[in-house]
């Protein structure tokens, strides 16, 4: 009783545009005023929550995203991609399915990728004849491969909640967000030919090889993280560290747009922006404990197991949930509250932590698409000046594809855990 | 209002500090030693300081992370006064925080950390100057909503983008 309580308070609170974070250190509060427990160790609690080493990837990789920007790395990303597949039918939006999948190669998040490419993507879809509703929702949709591929903040935090190596998650997370943006382009030709979309001339060889050249650097960066996590140089926290020395090297080296004002600003937003995540991280803190204290997980527990018999149920029943709640609440929430309480409940049915959190991820990443609560939709309605109402109904079909994958990788286990398995 | 805020430079200042102990920690190893052993430890304070700490500055901006669409079909006079209303509440519970912070740097005082020659209430002091930061910034945005009435600027600013 208190419990649903707690978490309907909570809910209310978020709805009425209290912020998250705020909401969570709120509700608890109140928790510890009509229990008269655990109060004193209230602001421990949050500190406890920030003093982690494995969560100082998740500033130094959004910083690195940010600087990699602040280079104007995104044009000759898209250049590029253009290059390579802009001739194929479907033509941009293929480009724009591709410099999202190299761009999640430097950014761990997919809605810096839907505001840092998304306005030069629909511009350019708009102005070669693409209708609004197309270029908007496969820009949203291609958003989400981001935290597919290393880096990722989403697999830095699953890994830090549920004790998994952040670098298995890395890299097993490459098949399917490759798989995903494959899908995407599937589907990017199907309509293409239907409506008859425009494409690119070929363009020479020798134009893509120099295109290719002048973002090779920028490509490199998932493999400067993987390559030095794997080789044991460095941990998920120090590669994040090295990300960003490798960013600034790029700039100083080949690009030379980066100013130190523009690097200052850099710093700055990614201090703000990594403020806001920690103000939830620690609202976790202290949350987390009221759900301990009420013994949560042994509920949703038993819920569970009341609901499977083995580790495929398990597994349609967590994905139904996520997905549902994935349509009212923010993905960053039900990672850090609802997934810890799963992951032991996983690892019971014998499921890999690593594919577990590939499916988890994946579905998180679903969320961010659909309505009303879609983050990214969000995101590029704002940066593309398309009312929301029109591209909350464009975006529908285009869920069709990570859907796809994610049954594919819920009944293929080694489509996430392959690659982790080789390195091993 | 200023890009900038004295919280959020703080921040950042702190944020090129914790890149430089990570360097330390990275190239200091060498196929001979190990490299300094403190390094770990001084991130892991550094980064609570410099998030706590810009938590104010995420405040000032009242930039925080809100889905809020409720909030959103309300008429802009409702919206006021529930703001107000959410603020107060928040205010509230930051000045018991403030009590509570201080007895738990008093409580930590002589907890002797692992690597670093100082205390564990040094990192705990950094919940203790959030709280005050930020109740700063929420009773400054109270009187403002008061001052200037429904027609304040809504929330926005950084830290929405980069976050799924």
């Amino acid at each position: 009783m208190i419990l649903a309580s707690v978490g309907l308070v909570w809910l209310f609170m978020v709805l009425i545009g209290v912020p998250i974070g705020v909401a969570m250190i709120i509700v608890s509060m109140g928790y510890f005023y009509h229990t008269g427990m655990g109060l004193s160790f209230a602001m421990q609690r949050m500190v406890d929550g920030l003093n982690s080493f494995p969560i100082l990837a998740v500033p130094l990789f959004i910083l690195a995203a940010a600087i990699l920007n602040s280079a104007g790395i995104t044009h000759h990303l898209f250049g590029f991609a253009r290059a390579l597949v802009g001739h194929i039918t479907g033509g941009l939006g293929h480009v724009n399915v591709l410099a999202s999948l190299f761009f999640s190669g430097m950014s761990g998040s997919a809605l810096a990728d839907a505001g840092g490419l998304g306005k030069m993507e629909i511009e350019a879809m708009r102005d070669a004849g693409y209708d609004d509703e197309f270029a908007g929702a496969v820009t949203a949709s291609s958003s989400m491969i981001g935290p597919l591929v290393p880096p990722s903040i989403t697999m830095v935090l699953y890994g830090v909640i549920s004790n998994t190596s952040i670098g298995a998650l890395f890299l097993g997370g490459v098949v399917p967000g490759v798989l995903c943006a494959v899908a995407l382009m599937v589907m990017v030709y199907a309509t293409a030919k239907k409506r008859d979309y425009p494409r690119d001339p070929r363009p020479e060889a020798r134009a893509v090889g120099l295109l290719f050249v002048k973002s090779l650097p920028a490509l490199l960066t998932p493999a400067v993280i993987v390559g030095g996590i794997f080789s044991g140089l460095f941990s998920p926290s120090e590669a994040a560290a090295v990300t960003v020395l490798y960013a600034i090297a790029i700039d100083l080296l080949f690009y030379r747009e980066l100013t130190l004002r523009r690097l200052w600003d850099a710093i700055y937003d990614s201090t703000l922006t990594s403020a806001s995540i920690a103000t939830i991280v620690a609202g976790v803190g202290l949350l987390g404990f009221v759900l301990a204290r009420e013994q949560a997980p042994q509920q949703i527990a038993s819920m569970f197991l009341n609901l499977a018999d083995g580790p495929i149920s398990f597994l349609i029943a967590v994905n139904l949930m996520i997905f549902l709640l994935g349509c009212f609440i923010e993905s960053l929430v039900i990672l850090l509250i609802v997934v810890p309480i799963l992951v032991p409940i996983a690892m019971g049915f014998g499921i890999d932590p690593v594919h577990f959190g590939i499916i988890v991820i994946l579905n998180l990443m679903i969320s961010i698409l659909t309505p009303p609560m879609g983050m990214a939709l969000f995101v590029v309605a704002q940066v593309g000046e398309i009312p929301f109402h029109r591209l909350a109904r464009a975006i529908l079909p285009w869920l069709i594809p990570p859907v796809v994958v994610l049954l594919l990788v819920c009944v293929f286990p080694i489509l996430a855990t392959g690659l982790p398995g080789l390195m091993r | 209002m200023r890009r900038y805020s004295f919280e959020g430079v703080v921040a950042s200042a702190l944020f090129i500090v914790l890149f430089a102990v990570l360097m330390i920690q990275i190239f200091g190893r060498t196929p001979m030693f190990r490299g300094p052993v403190w390094t770990e430890e001084a991130a892991r304070w550094i980064w609570v300081w410099m998030a706590f700490i810009a938590i104010a500055a995420v405040e000032r901006n009242d930039a925080q992370l809100r889905m809020g669409f409720l909030a959103d079909a309300l008429p802009a006079q409702a919206r006021h006064w529930l703001a107000i209303a959410v603020d107060l509440l928040w205010g509230g519970i930051l000045c018991h925080l403030v009590l509570i912070s201080w007895k738990t740097v008093q409580r930590t005082w002589n907890n002797e950390a692992v690597t670093l020659p100082a205390s564990d209430a040094v990192l705990y002091a950094a919940g203790l100057v959030a709280v005050v930061l930020v109740l700063h910034r929420v009773a400054r945005r109270i009187l403002a909503r008061l001052r200037r009435g429904p027609d304040m600027q809504a929330p926005g600013g950084p830290g929405l983008e980069d976050v799924a």
